[in-house]
This record gives structure tokens, sequence and C-alpha cells, in this order.
């Protein structure tokens, strides 16, 4: 069996039916597929009576309650693990689940196909198919790295759950007196550092892409300083990230909390982050584990010698490590207790080698499989088994130890120790929020958490729960308890006021103007961020900072920008006032005769009044004509930019009403005014009918908007001698004496003579008796060729420039 | 000289009873028009106004419009922004 994808795109979280993309699939594939469903006479049939029976079989809701009754546990727990993520699942990061899930017995995937063998036998199970929205006409070399995999959603949901089989780890007994160092971060801790980066964003106004569709390495480094602002030291076991910032930025990306802006060019907070920064604790969480599996690149640490892998762009590797790594977290035998990490890693390594693996030349995935007996495979999967092996202590096993001192530490998943008697031995624990995040979702429902509950009371009460969460002093710092805080609370925190430092338990953050400013613009009402900020503190603000709060919320409404506001334009002010009167609050009076309507609707009433309507923000029709002169004339009424730039750069005609002219002096005012001449290059003149400007009319703006002549033209008088005769010519050219007269022969017969030596050259050739003319002849007509074709049509074919024709 | 703006100064002025609708215009608005005249005076702004239909309000560039407000914010000004 090869691995095979279906050109679809499964979209994610949509639940899916297998019956449309049946068909897609060879007669091997399917016979297999159907053959839990059917019964063992399916080999028999051919592909289209296979189709057809496994269709109707499937009718039948029944039929899916048969299949999850013969599942073992192994495939009840990758079918939990794709309902987890609602349905479908990245190929790698399934591929490493299932074969981190198939640990007690990895006979069950098939190794002989390398990575893929697990999820050949799943496919070959009816568990799930194969889906790249990308086609690939060869299906035996369908890349792996884009695909996804999806299970139909009546057996998902017909599956009982299963957690994965426990990992062969031993539970340590620790007392916290004998560990020599711990490091563990609180859920606060995390969330606060994650809703500092979606503020940073927030303010930054979104985060610009590259080229290629990357977040910008410098606007990214640069969210890294609101991170880095307020210091806070890592403990040891833990270590600092690399690229904290980077990593954070790639959560919400993947989360989708960070998306495409309109503009295509940056990634912009998208609307449910904010609801997501509300969520529980553990909801959040849940979510960033998800997402650090779909991370690309080494966002853990990159192994010495390792070069940028090609994964580092698109999900390969990495995805599948980090996926069987929270598998395995999940697997724990006792999910409080605390393990060394050599012999958890160890575990990995057994469930592990031989199917995924870092390092560059041991590709995971090796498409030529397909073309190799069984035989043959299974023997070059030996030999690379021991590559791996081989290769575990210097790849993978320093790889799995940053990311428990790094990212699990950061996101608050672990807490990480030293025994204060094996100083070299690290120990690992899940925290409460790992352990719900991790361990509790394969397991019972979680219960209600603790920001949910506070939600519901707030909902309840009508409004923000008070409590003691933080002191609002009057220099406007807010101090803020980080143990028990509400999330919702720290978002809302977060959103109103600029972090300025974070210890374990306190954080210290500041109410500014522009703080205030960005939580009123992001859509917080003035009284709800007064209110909410009354309730955390549990007592009432000091009157300054009421005062202050008040004064900053007034600077904005003094200074308004309106986009995509309607303007109804009339005669005359007398007509705008009745039009107004009869409106009333619909419309605001604006200059002598404008009205501002309130949205974007012209009322009933004055729609039949309609001459025109403009668009701005579009490419419209040219208004003007452009003349060599710089006589601009009007075609249409313009809009009002138009306008605005025919007075800055042009003078009216006193006499013909929609005719302009560009003139030095008004050229100048327009330099004066504008600051530079870009408006009447890039506005102005593109509204000309003819798009190219006349030549000397570009030449003559190009001076008068430099305020230096054009100095490139020369006009001069000169004499010139022109001697018509041959003879006399040869004679001219040939003489040693009038040669330092002739300065240049600028024609046949014509040459420049210095106007200083005119009278003696005259003299000159008088004395050899030539009597130069005073006046030159008139130029020879030009001789035009005609052909009279009477007869045989001559006259039409065509002839070049010079008249004559061409055959 | 006549107001550039005014349709009386164009060709095809209007004729009483008609309307010119313009939509998707930019304005700034303030209630104060010396903080007006302070922002026209920023030469990092002042190729994004186009021009002055009241004391109080002027008329944005629709194309510059991100840009001027994101300017007018880096010069520490604090406009409220209506989207629509």
């Amino acid at each position: 069996m090869s691995f095979r994808t279906i050109h679809a795109n499964i979209p994610r979280g949509a639940p899916t039916r297998f019956d449309a993309y049946l068909e897609w699939l060879d007669a091997t594939t399917l016979n297999q597929m159907a053959r839990p469903v059917l019964g063992p006479e399916t080999p028999k049939l051919k592909k289209p009576d296979c189709l057809r029976e496994l269709l109707s079989a499937l009718r039948d809701p029944r039929a899916y309650d048969a299949m999850a009754g013969q599942l073992d546990d192994w495939s009840r727990c990758g079918l939990s693990l794709i309902r987890r993520y609602g349905g479908s699942l990245p190929v790698y990061e399934l591929g490493g689940a299932l074969w981190m899930c198939a640990h007690p017995d990895r006979k069950r995937a098939d190794p002989a196909q390398g990575f893929v063998g697990a999820l050949l036998t799943f496919q070959s199970r009816g568990l799930v198919l194969f889906a790249n929205p990308v086609f690939h006409p060869s299906a035996n070399t369908s890349p792996v790295a884009r695909s996804v995999a999806f299970a139909d959603a009546r057996l998902l949901a017909a599956a009982r759950p299963c957690a994965p089989p426990p990992l062969p780890v031993t539970p340590v007994s620790v007392k916290r007196e004998t560990l020599r160092a711990t490091a563990m971060r609180g859920p606060a801790e995390v969330a606060l550092r994650i809703s500092t980066l979606v503020e940073a964003i927030e303010r930054e106004g979104g985060l610009a892409l590259t080229q290629q569709g990357r977040p910008n390495r410098s606007a990214v480094n640069r969210l890294g300083k609101a991170l880095t602002g307020a210091k806070t030291t890592i403990p040891r076991p833990a270590e600092p990230l690399n690229d904290e910032s980077g990593l954070l930025t790639g959560l919400l990306v993947a989360a989708g909390l960070l998306q495409q802006g309109p503009n295509q060019a940056s990634l912009a907070i998208s609307q449910t982050t904010r609801d997501h920064l509300n969520e529980s604790y553990e909801q959040q969480t849940r979510r960033w584990a998800w997402s650090y599996q779909t991370l690309t690149g080494w966002a853990e640490a990159q192994p010495g010698g390792a070069r940028e892998p090609i994964q580092l762009n698109r999900p390969g590797t990495l995805n599948a490590l980090r996926a069987a790594l929270l598998v395995a977290l999940a697997a724990l035998p006792d999910p409080t207790a605390w393990y060394p990490f050599p012999e958890f890693a160890a575990a990995m390594q057994n469930a592990l080698c031989g199917v995924v693996s870092l390092r560059p030349n041991l590709e995971t995935y090796d498409s030529t499989f397909v073309y190799m007996a069984r035989r043959e495979r299974l023997a070059r999967f030996q030999r690379q088994e021991q590559l791996y092996q081989a290769s575990w202590s210097s790849w993978e096993l320093p790889w799995l130890e940053a990311a428990f001192r790094g990212v699990l530490y950061h996101l608050g998943l672990v807490e990480v120790a030293i025994p204060a008697t094996s100083p070299d031995t690290l120990l690992f624990r899940l925290t409460d929020l790992g352990r719900t995040a991790i361990w509790d979702v394969w397991r019972a429902n979680a219960g209600p958490a603790e920001g949910d509950a506070h939600a519901r009371a707030a909902t309840a009460a009508g409004g923000a729960v008070p409590g003691n969460y933080w002191v609002v002093q009057p220099n406007l710092d807010v101090v803020v308890t980080l143990n028990g805080l509400p999330s919702d609370r720290l978002a809302f925190i977060g959103r109103i006021a600029a972090r300025q430092s974070a210890a374990q338990h306190v954080a210290t953050f500041r109410l500014t103007r522009q703080s205030i400013y960005h939580a009123l613009e992001s859509g917080l009402a003035f009284s709800t961020i007064l209110d909410d900020l009354t309730a955390g503190a549990g007592q009432p603000l000091a009157p300054t900072v009421v005062r202050t709060l008040h004064d900053w919320a007034g600077y904005r409404e003094r200074l308004q920008v309106r986009q995509a506001v309607t303007l109804l334009e009339f005669p005359n002010s007398a007509e705008r006032d009745e039009t107004a009167a009869q409106l009333r609050s619909a419309a605001a009076p604006l200059g002598e005769c404008f009205l501002r309507l309130q949205g974007p609707a012209v009322p009933e009433e004055i729609r039949p009044r309609i001459q025109r309507e403009l668009h701005y923000g579009f490419s419209s029709a040219p208004c003007l004509t452009v003349s060599e002169d710089g006589v601009l004339t009007e075609l249409r009424l313009p809009n009002l930019e138009i306008r605005a730039h025919l007075g800055h750069w042009a003078e009216p005609s006193a006499t013909h009403p929609g005719e302009w002219r560009l003139t030095p002096e008004s050229i100048r005012a327009g330099v004066r005014s504008r600051g530079n001449s870009d408006d009447l290059w890039h506005i102005l003149l593109p509204q000309a009918q003819d798009k190219e400007t006349p030549p000397l009319l570009v030449i003559a703006l190009g001076a008068w908007t430099a305020s230096t002549p054009n100095t490139n033209v020369s006009l001069a008088t000169v004499t010139v001698l022109h001697v018509t005769d041959p003879g006399t010519l040869d004679a001219v050219r040939r003489s040693p004496l009038l040669a330092p007269f002739l300065a240049h022969e600028i024609g046949s017969g014509t040459f420049l003579i210095p106007t200083e030596r005119v009278a003696e050259m005259e003299a000159l050739l008088r004395r050899f008796g030539i009597e130069p003319q005073r006046s030159l002849p008139p130029p020879k007509p030009k001789r035009v060729e005609t052909y009279q074709s009477p007869d045989i049509g001559l006259g039409d074919f065509p002839s070049n420039r010079h008249g004559r024709r061409r055959w | 000289m006549s107001d550039p703006l005014s349709h009386s100064a164009h060709a095809h002025p209007l004729a009483p009873g008609e309307v010119v609708v313009h939509r998707n215009v930019v304005l700034l608005e303030t209630d104060d028009p010396t903080l007006l005249a302070e922002i026209q005076q920023d030469a990092r702004v002042r190729s994004a106004i186009v021009a002055q239909l009241s004391p109080q309000v002027a008329l944005v560039r629709r194309e510059a419009a991100a840009r001027f407000i994101e300017i007018l914010r880096k010069a520490g000004h604090t406009p409220k922004v209506h989207e629509t």
C-alpha cells in the first residue's frame, strides 16, 4: 500500500464524511478499507462494486457502531486524537503521535513502511483518508508534508475514547526540600506574556510580512523588546528562549489568532483574539499546546551541526517529534508525579527510534520505499534504525531536553527541577495547567475552569466581579497580584495598561494616555474601563486617577478621523440648509454647501436630485485634458481631491469656467504650499485623458518645480559659408589659406565661420575673385516620387518611409 | 479668486435642485481650529491633507488615510478613528 492523497481541502474542525472521497482511492486501498465493513469477501469485488456496496453499507449508522466495536486500543487512541483536533490533523503530527501510541507493540504499525507505516495501517483499516489541497498527478509520490489526515465524523462519534498506553517510566518520590532548584511558570505569567505580545502587535498596527509571506524579522525583534522591556529572570534549571517573540508569534499564527490583514502585507490580530484571551488559562493552554505541535522551524534548540532544515517553513519531522512528545506526556502513569528526564527520553527513543530523526541525512519519510520489495524495505529500515540509535544522543536527546527546559517550561506545561543529591539529573512533572491541557484531555472531561467560573459570575452580576486583584496607585501604576488572577481580568489589565515589570507573583502595569487610547480604539467603552478598573481594585479609584482618565478620553474626542464618509454637495448654502433641516440629526452641515451624512445610505427624498456620484479610493475616469501650453480643461465636474489640486497647482481662467492654466508662478506656489511636487505628478497630471503629458510641458514643469532653468539647449547667432559649385567647394576645402577660417563643416558645402573673422575672410575670398552673396539660396524642393499604376494595381503595394515601394 | 472646492469654479456646475454625492471620503475633524492648523503645519502629514472644508474639517486623501492615522499617532495625537 502506498501513501495516496485525495485532492481536497479539508477545513480544520469541519465534520467530514468519507462518502464523497472513496471513489478517489485505488482498488487495493478501497478493498482494504471496505473489509471491516463488508466482511472477508471484499477482495473478490471489483472496484465499482466494492464502492457501491461500501457506500450502501455506510448509509446505515449501525455500520459505524460495528466498525467502532472492532477497533483495538491503538485505533481508538488515534481516533481520539483526531477527534480532539476537530476531525483532521496534519499527517506528520498524526504519524508521530501514532508511533508513540503504538509503543507497547510496535509491530501494529508497519515498520517496513518507515514513518508512514502507522499512517498506512490506519488507512488500510478504513480509519483515515489523506487529503492535499494541491493536486499531484502521481499518487505514489504525493508529498506528505502538506497532507492532512481526516476521519469520518460518524466513526469518530461512534468510537469510544481511549488514552495512550502508559509509558514505561517510573515516578520518583521527591520532597521539595530535597530539590536544589525548581522552575515553574504560573498560568497568569504565561498568559501575561502572550497578552503583552498581542497588545504590542495591536499598537504597532499589525506585524509586517516579507514578500515570501513570513513575519518580518525586524518587526518580530521589535515585539521582543515589548517582552523584554520588563526583565524577567529565568530560574535554573529552565533556560531562556533564544527567540521568545518568534515563538509566541508562531503560536498566535498557528492558533489562527494572528491572521493576514486586508492588505495581505501584514498579520493582524483577529476578531477572536480578545475572546481567546478572556478564556480560562486551561483553555488557552490547550490551544498553545496544539499550536506548539504545528510550529515549523527550531523552536526549542538547534542541535550542534544542524543546518537550517528544509522543513523550516513546512511541516516535517519536528512536528512529528512534538506530537509524539505531547502524547508521551499524556501517557505518564501518574500525572502528578516527578519523573527523571533520562528515563522519559529513553522511553521515547524506544518508541520512535527508526522512524523519526532530526539528523538531516536520515529522512523520516522516503517516498522510494514504495518501489522496494517488502524484504528490502525491512532490511533498509533495520539499517536505518541502527543509524537512528547512533544519532539519538547527539540530535534528538539535546532537542528533547531543550524542549523541557525551554518551550514546555515557558508555556507553563512542566515544572523542572534538579535534585540536590544528583545535580546532573533533570527531573520534571506536569504542572496543574499542563495536566489539564495535556493529560486530562485524553481522559475524563475537565471540570469547569477558574476563568469560566469567573466569566459566568460576571455575566450573572451584569459586569465585572469585584475583587482585590490589583492596586491602582495615584501615580497611575497598577500593581497586579498574579496568583488567583482570573484570565479575563489579566486580559483586561493588559489591554488598558502598559506592562512595566513582572515577577513570579506580581506584575506592574502603568496607565498611560497611549494605553488608554489603544484600549478605547480596540472597542472598550470608557465606562467599562473605569468600572472594571474600580471593581478589580476592590475600592474606589483616587480622584486624580479618575480625572486623568477622563482627560485622556477627552483628548481622543478632540480629534476624529472619519473614514468612508458620505457627503452631499448642494448648489448653494440655502438649499443645503433647507435639506439639513429636513434630515435633522441624520446629517451635519459642513462648509458652504456640504452635508455629512451619518451613514452611507443617501435618504430617499434626496435620490431623485442626484446629478452625479463620485467614489473616492477607486481609480476614476480621467476628467481633464492637458495641452502643451499648460491649459487644463475639465471634461466633467472633478471630485473634491482633484478640485483641491487644481487650486494648488493651476490658475483658473477668468473667462472660461472649468479651464485652468499651469504657469511658473502657480507651480512655484504649489510647491511652496504642498512641500514638493509629488501631487502634481502623481495625482493631478494622471487625470489627463491622454495618459502622456505633452513632453514639452513635462520639460517646463520640471524646470518650474525645480526653480532652475533648463540649460541643456543653446541658441546663438552664427555665420555660415555655403558653396554650391562642386569645383569651388573642392578648392575651398583644399585651400591652406582658407582652412583657419573654416571652423566646422556642418553639411555638404556649408561651413561655420567664426563671427570675428568674417570680414577678414570676405576680403580673402574677394582677392581670389569670389564674391560671396549675402543670403543663402532657397532649399531645393524634395523630390517626390509618384507612380501611376493604371491597370495592375501596383499603387496598392506598401511603400517604405522614403516613398519607395517594397517588393 | 473663487474657492476651487466650490462646484461653481468648475465646468458643469450644479444647477438648482441638483445634488452630487461624494462617497468614501476621509475627513479629519476637530473641535479646535488651532489644532487643525497645527497639524497642517506638520510636514509629515501635509501631503495627506488635501484641503480644508471648514475651519474644523479637512479633507484627507483616501489612499493616504492609513498612513496619515499612523503618523498622527506617532506624533503623539490620539485620534478617534471611525471606520465607517
